[in-house]
């Protein structure tokens, strides 16, 4: 147990804080059930929500959610917003993944019928996407200057090039694009790095997943989604890979160096953050957006990528074969929103880093189709369990309208790897009834399902919270790793 | 934690919840940003470097002797991941409190003859320690996987 577990004080069952002590400006505010407490208590992470606390202009709560974990910096499962006046931005708080995130796409194939050809439709994905270590060429090489497109224009700039729809737009976050990207922002090393990387998976936890949809909780809102009881979907898990990478680096150099200029110290050098209004900070901002619209356009061709797989796989249109999408969530990003506060609507810099956006029904940032539902809020679990859809609800203008990720690692890599000597995760994963295929020997032991948190834990401590509601439960059938 | 002495390398793994650390020790300074940047090229890639085919030349600054390691392994994750090159030898030419400049034998990563064990997407400032203790210099480093 580490230190600052003492000090936090049980508020109900789903809400613990820690309160304001020796440098932290705001409190800390944790939300868990008494049994995720308990796994949290483990790692380092609570100090992580006491660091963030100290960072300047910070409104509100440093707050985290029950996936949360260790990171670096900011806790994975952070969630902390500030004043556009006085406050900062942080590479640190978005990570070097900016605009890790996932992409639920629904069909009208039903799983029973598909499932003697599981094993042949995976291994036709598996080929179709290219994922591992650097994985590239799913799409022609892009120059500079078609890479400075995407940057300032994300998805629609691959629909723009044949992958995808119009329709497609309205169901991604920002319709697809965040406007205040900057081309200029970036450095020629991240263009150097991204311009093969667009439709590609990577490795580590990322991944693309055949699920059925195994149980509904909300039959209304399940159907505005468009999801559908044993019927399969897909679920992309990825982001903006080395582009973002280099981005987050670059800055993370560039803000540290100029650290001391800032007037603040930090407790925490993966901290560096730079006053919003400062160059330092506008550049931040303007390169992370071109980052998070480079990972709109990867799931977006990747998309295109599985249903071109999927349409000569079953020889017939994805029209036909009911394949649409529903919805794409970021999962590690920066953003100015506006939100209410004891001063207000006011406008904000909210850091999610391993945090949902989860706006509630009738909000103006959510498209038309979702707007009297809420948005659908995707939280994948691990490859042996499941996955869930929430909606946003009103409760969530406490978290500046954010919920979870996903389960949250609870075992190192090390100890997930050691635990695995001697067994075939993929052999324990088929008994189950799960196909699994990875590129990399060992992101099979590291991303075992003993190495997350029980994601069904999870999602009912957000719902408790009042943070979201619980739509619909999805189960892998067959998962596709670096 | 786990000793590594694999290829003479020598490393220890700290347990990381998310992500991968590791702690270096080195009898010289020069020596121990060799060990690093051999380690971090361990917990990448299976097997041994192959031969040499250029030599490059790396010059770096940063504000302190621990941000200088960090910029280090930066520089070869980014030579790696964009461009394949892999280190073979290291000639570190000066090493000052704010400065390196380092010749290094590279060669080109073939994924025909190396297996990749993970991916390191980047080397984290969080919880960076660099100091002397006794006859040793000692590193803890984070990466971000």
């Amino acid at each position: 147990m580490t230190s600052k577990m003492t000090e936090f004080r049980k508020i109900d069952d789903f809400r613990w804080e820690l309160p304001a002590t020796g440098n932290m400006r705001v409190p800390g505010r944790i939300f868990a059930s008494e049994q995720l407490w308990q796994q949290i208590s483990a790692d380092k992470s609570v100090s992580q929500v006491a660091n963030v606390a100290c960072l300047p202009g910070i409104v509100g709560y440093s707050m985290a959610m029950p996936d949360i974990h260790w990171g670096y910096g900011f806790p994975i499962g952070g969630v902390a917003a500030f004043d556009m006046n006085e406050g900062v931005i942080s590479p640190g708080g978005v990570g070097y993944d900016i605009n890790c995130g996932v992409r639920l796409i629904a069909t009208d194939l039903e799983m029973d019928k598909i499932l003697p050809k599981i094993k042949e439709l995976s291994a036709v994905l598996f080929n179709a996407i290219p994922s591992g270590v650097g994985s590239s060429g799913a799409i022609r090489k892009l120059s500079f200057d078609e890479m400075k497109k995407v940057v300032r224009s994300g998805a629609k700039w691959a629909v723009e090039h044949g992958f995808g729809s119009q329709e497609d737009l309205v169901r991604i976050e920002d319709e697809g694009c965040m406007d205040a990207a900057e081309p200029g922002a970036i450095s020629d090393r991240a263009y150097e790095r991204g311009k093969d990387q667009l439709g590609t998976l990577g490795s580590g936890n990322h991944f693309l997943e055949i699920d059925v949809i195994s149980e509904i909780y909300d039959k209304e809102t399940a159907a505005v989604f468009g999801l559908k009881q044993d019927f399969a979907a897909f679920l992309i898990h990825t982001g903006s890979r080395g582009f973002g990478y280099q981005i987050c680096d670059d800055y993370l150099h560039r803000i540290g160096s100029q650290q001391a200029n800032f007037g603040f110290a930090l407790p925490d050098r993966q901290l560096a953050a730079a006053p919003i209004k400062s160059q330092e900070g506008h550049d931040y901002y303007s390169a992370m957006a071109g980052a998070a619209n480079y990972a709109k356009a990867n799931r977006q061709i990747i998309q295109h990528l599985v249903i071109r797989a999927v349409e000569r796989f079953f020889g017939t249109s994805a029209e036909k074969l009911g394949i649409r999408l529903v919805y794409d969530v970021a999962h590690n990003t920066a953003a100015f929103e506006e939100h209410q506060t004891g001063k207000g609507k006011t406008k904000l810099c909210v850091h999610r880093k391993g945090a949902t956006r989860s706006l509630p029904a009738g909000h103006q940032s959510l498209p038309e189709i979702y707007r009297a539902a809420g948005q659908p809020v995707i939280i994948p679990g691990n490859m042996g369990d499941c996955s869930f859809v929430l909606a946003g609800v009103s409760g969530a203008g406490e978290t500046f309208n954010s919920s979870c990720h996903g389960a949250g690692r609870v075992l190192s890599r090390g100890q997930a790897i050691r635990d695995a000597r001697g067994r075939s995760i993929t052999e324990e994963l088929s008994k189950q009834g799960i196909l699994v295929m990875a590129r990399e020997r060992g992101t099979l032991a590291e991303e075992m399902p003993e190495a997350y948190k029980n994601v069904k834990e999870v999602v009912s401590a957000v719902a408790g919270a009042g943070l979201c509601k619980k739509v619909a439960k999805l189960k892998p059938v067959a998962v596709t790793k670096g | 934690m786990t000793r590594h002495l694999k290829n003479m390398k020598q490393y220890r793994l700290i347990d990381h919840t998310a992500d991968l650390g590791i702690s270096v020790q080195a009898r010289t300074l020069k020596k121990l940003f060799i060990a690093s940047a051999e380690s971090l090229f361990d917990l990448m890639l299976e097997g041994r470097a192959g031969r040499a085919s250029e030599r490059i030349t790396v010059k770096l600054d940063a504000p302190d002797m621990a941000s200088l390691l960090n910029r280090w392994l930066s520089e070869l994750l980014y030579l790696f991941n964009a461009k394949k090159i892999v280190p073979v030898k290291y000639f570190i030419r000066e090493l000052t409190e704010n400065t390196l400049a380092a010749e290094i034998d590279t060669g080109r990563f073939n994924p025909g003859t190396r297996n990749i064990r993970r991916e390191i997407k980047a080397v984290t400032y969080h919880d960076l320690k660099l100091e002397k203790k006794k006859n040793f210099w000692n590193a803890r480093i984070l990466f971000d996987i």
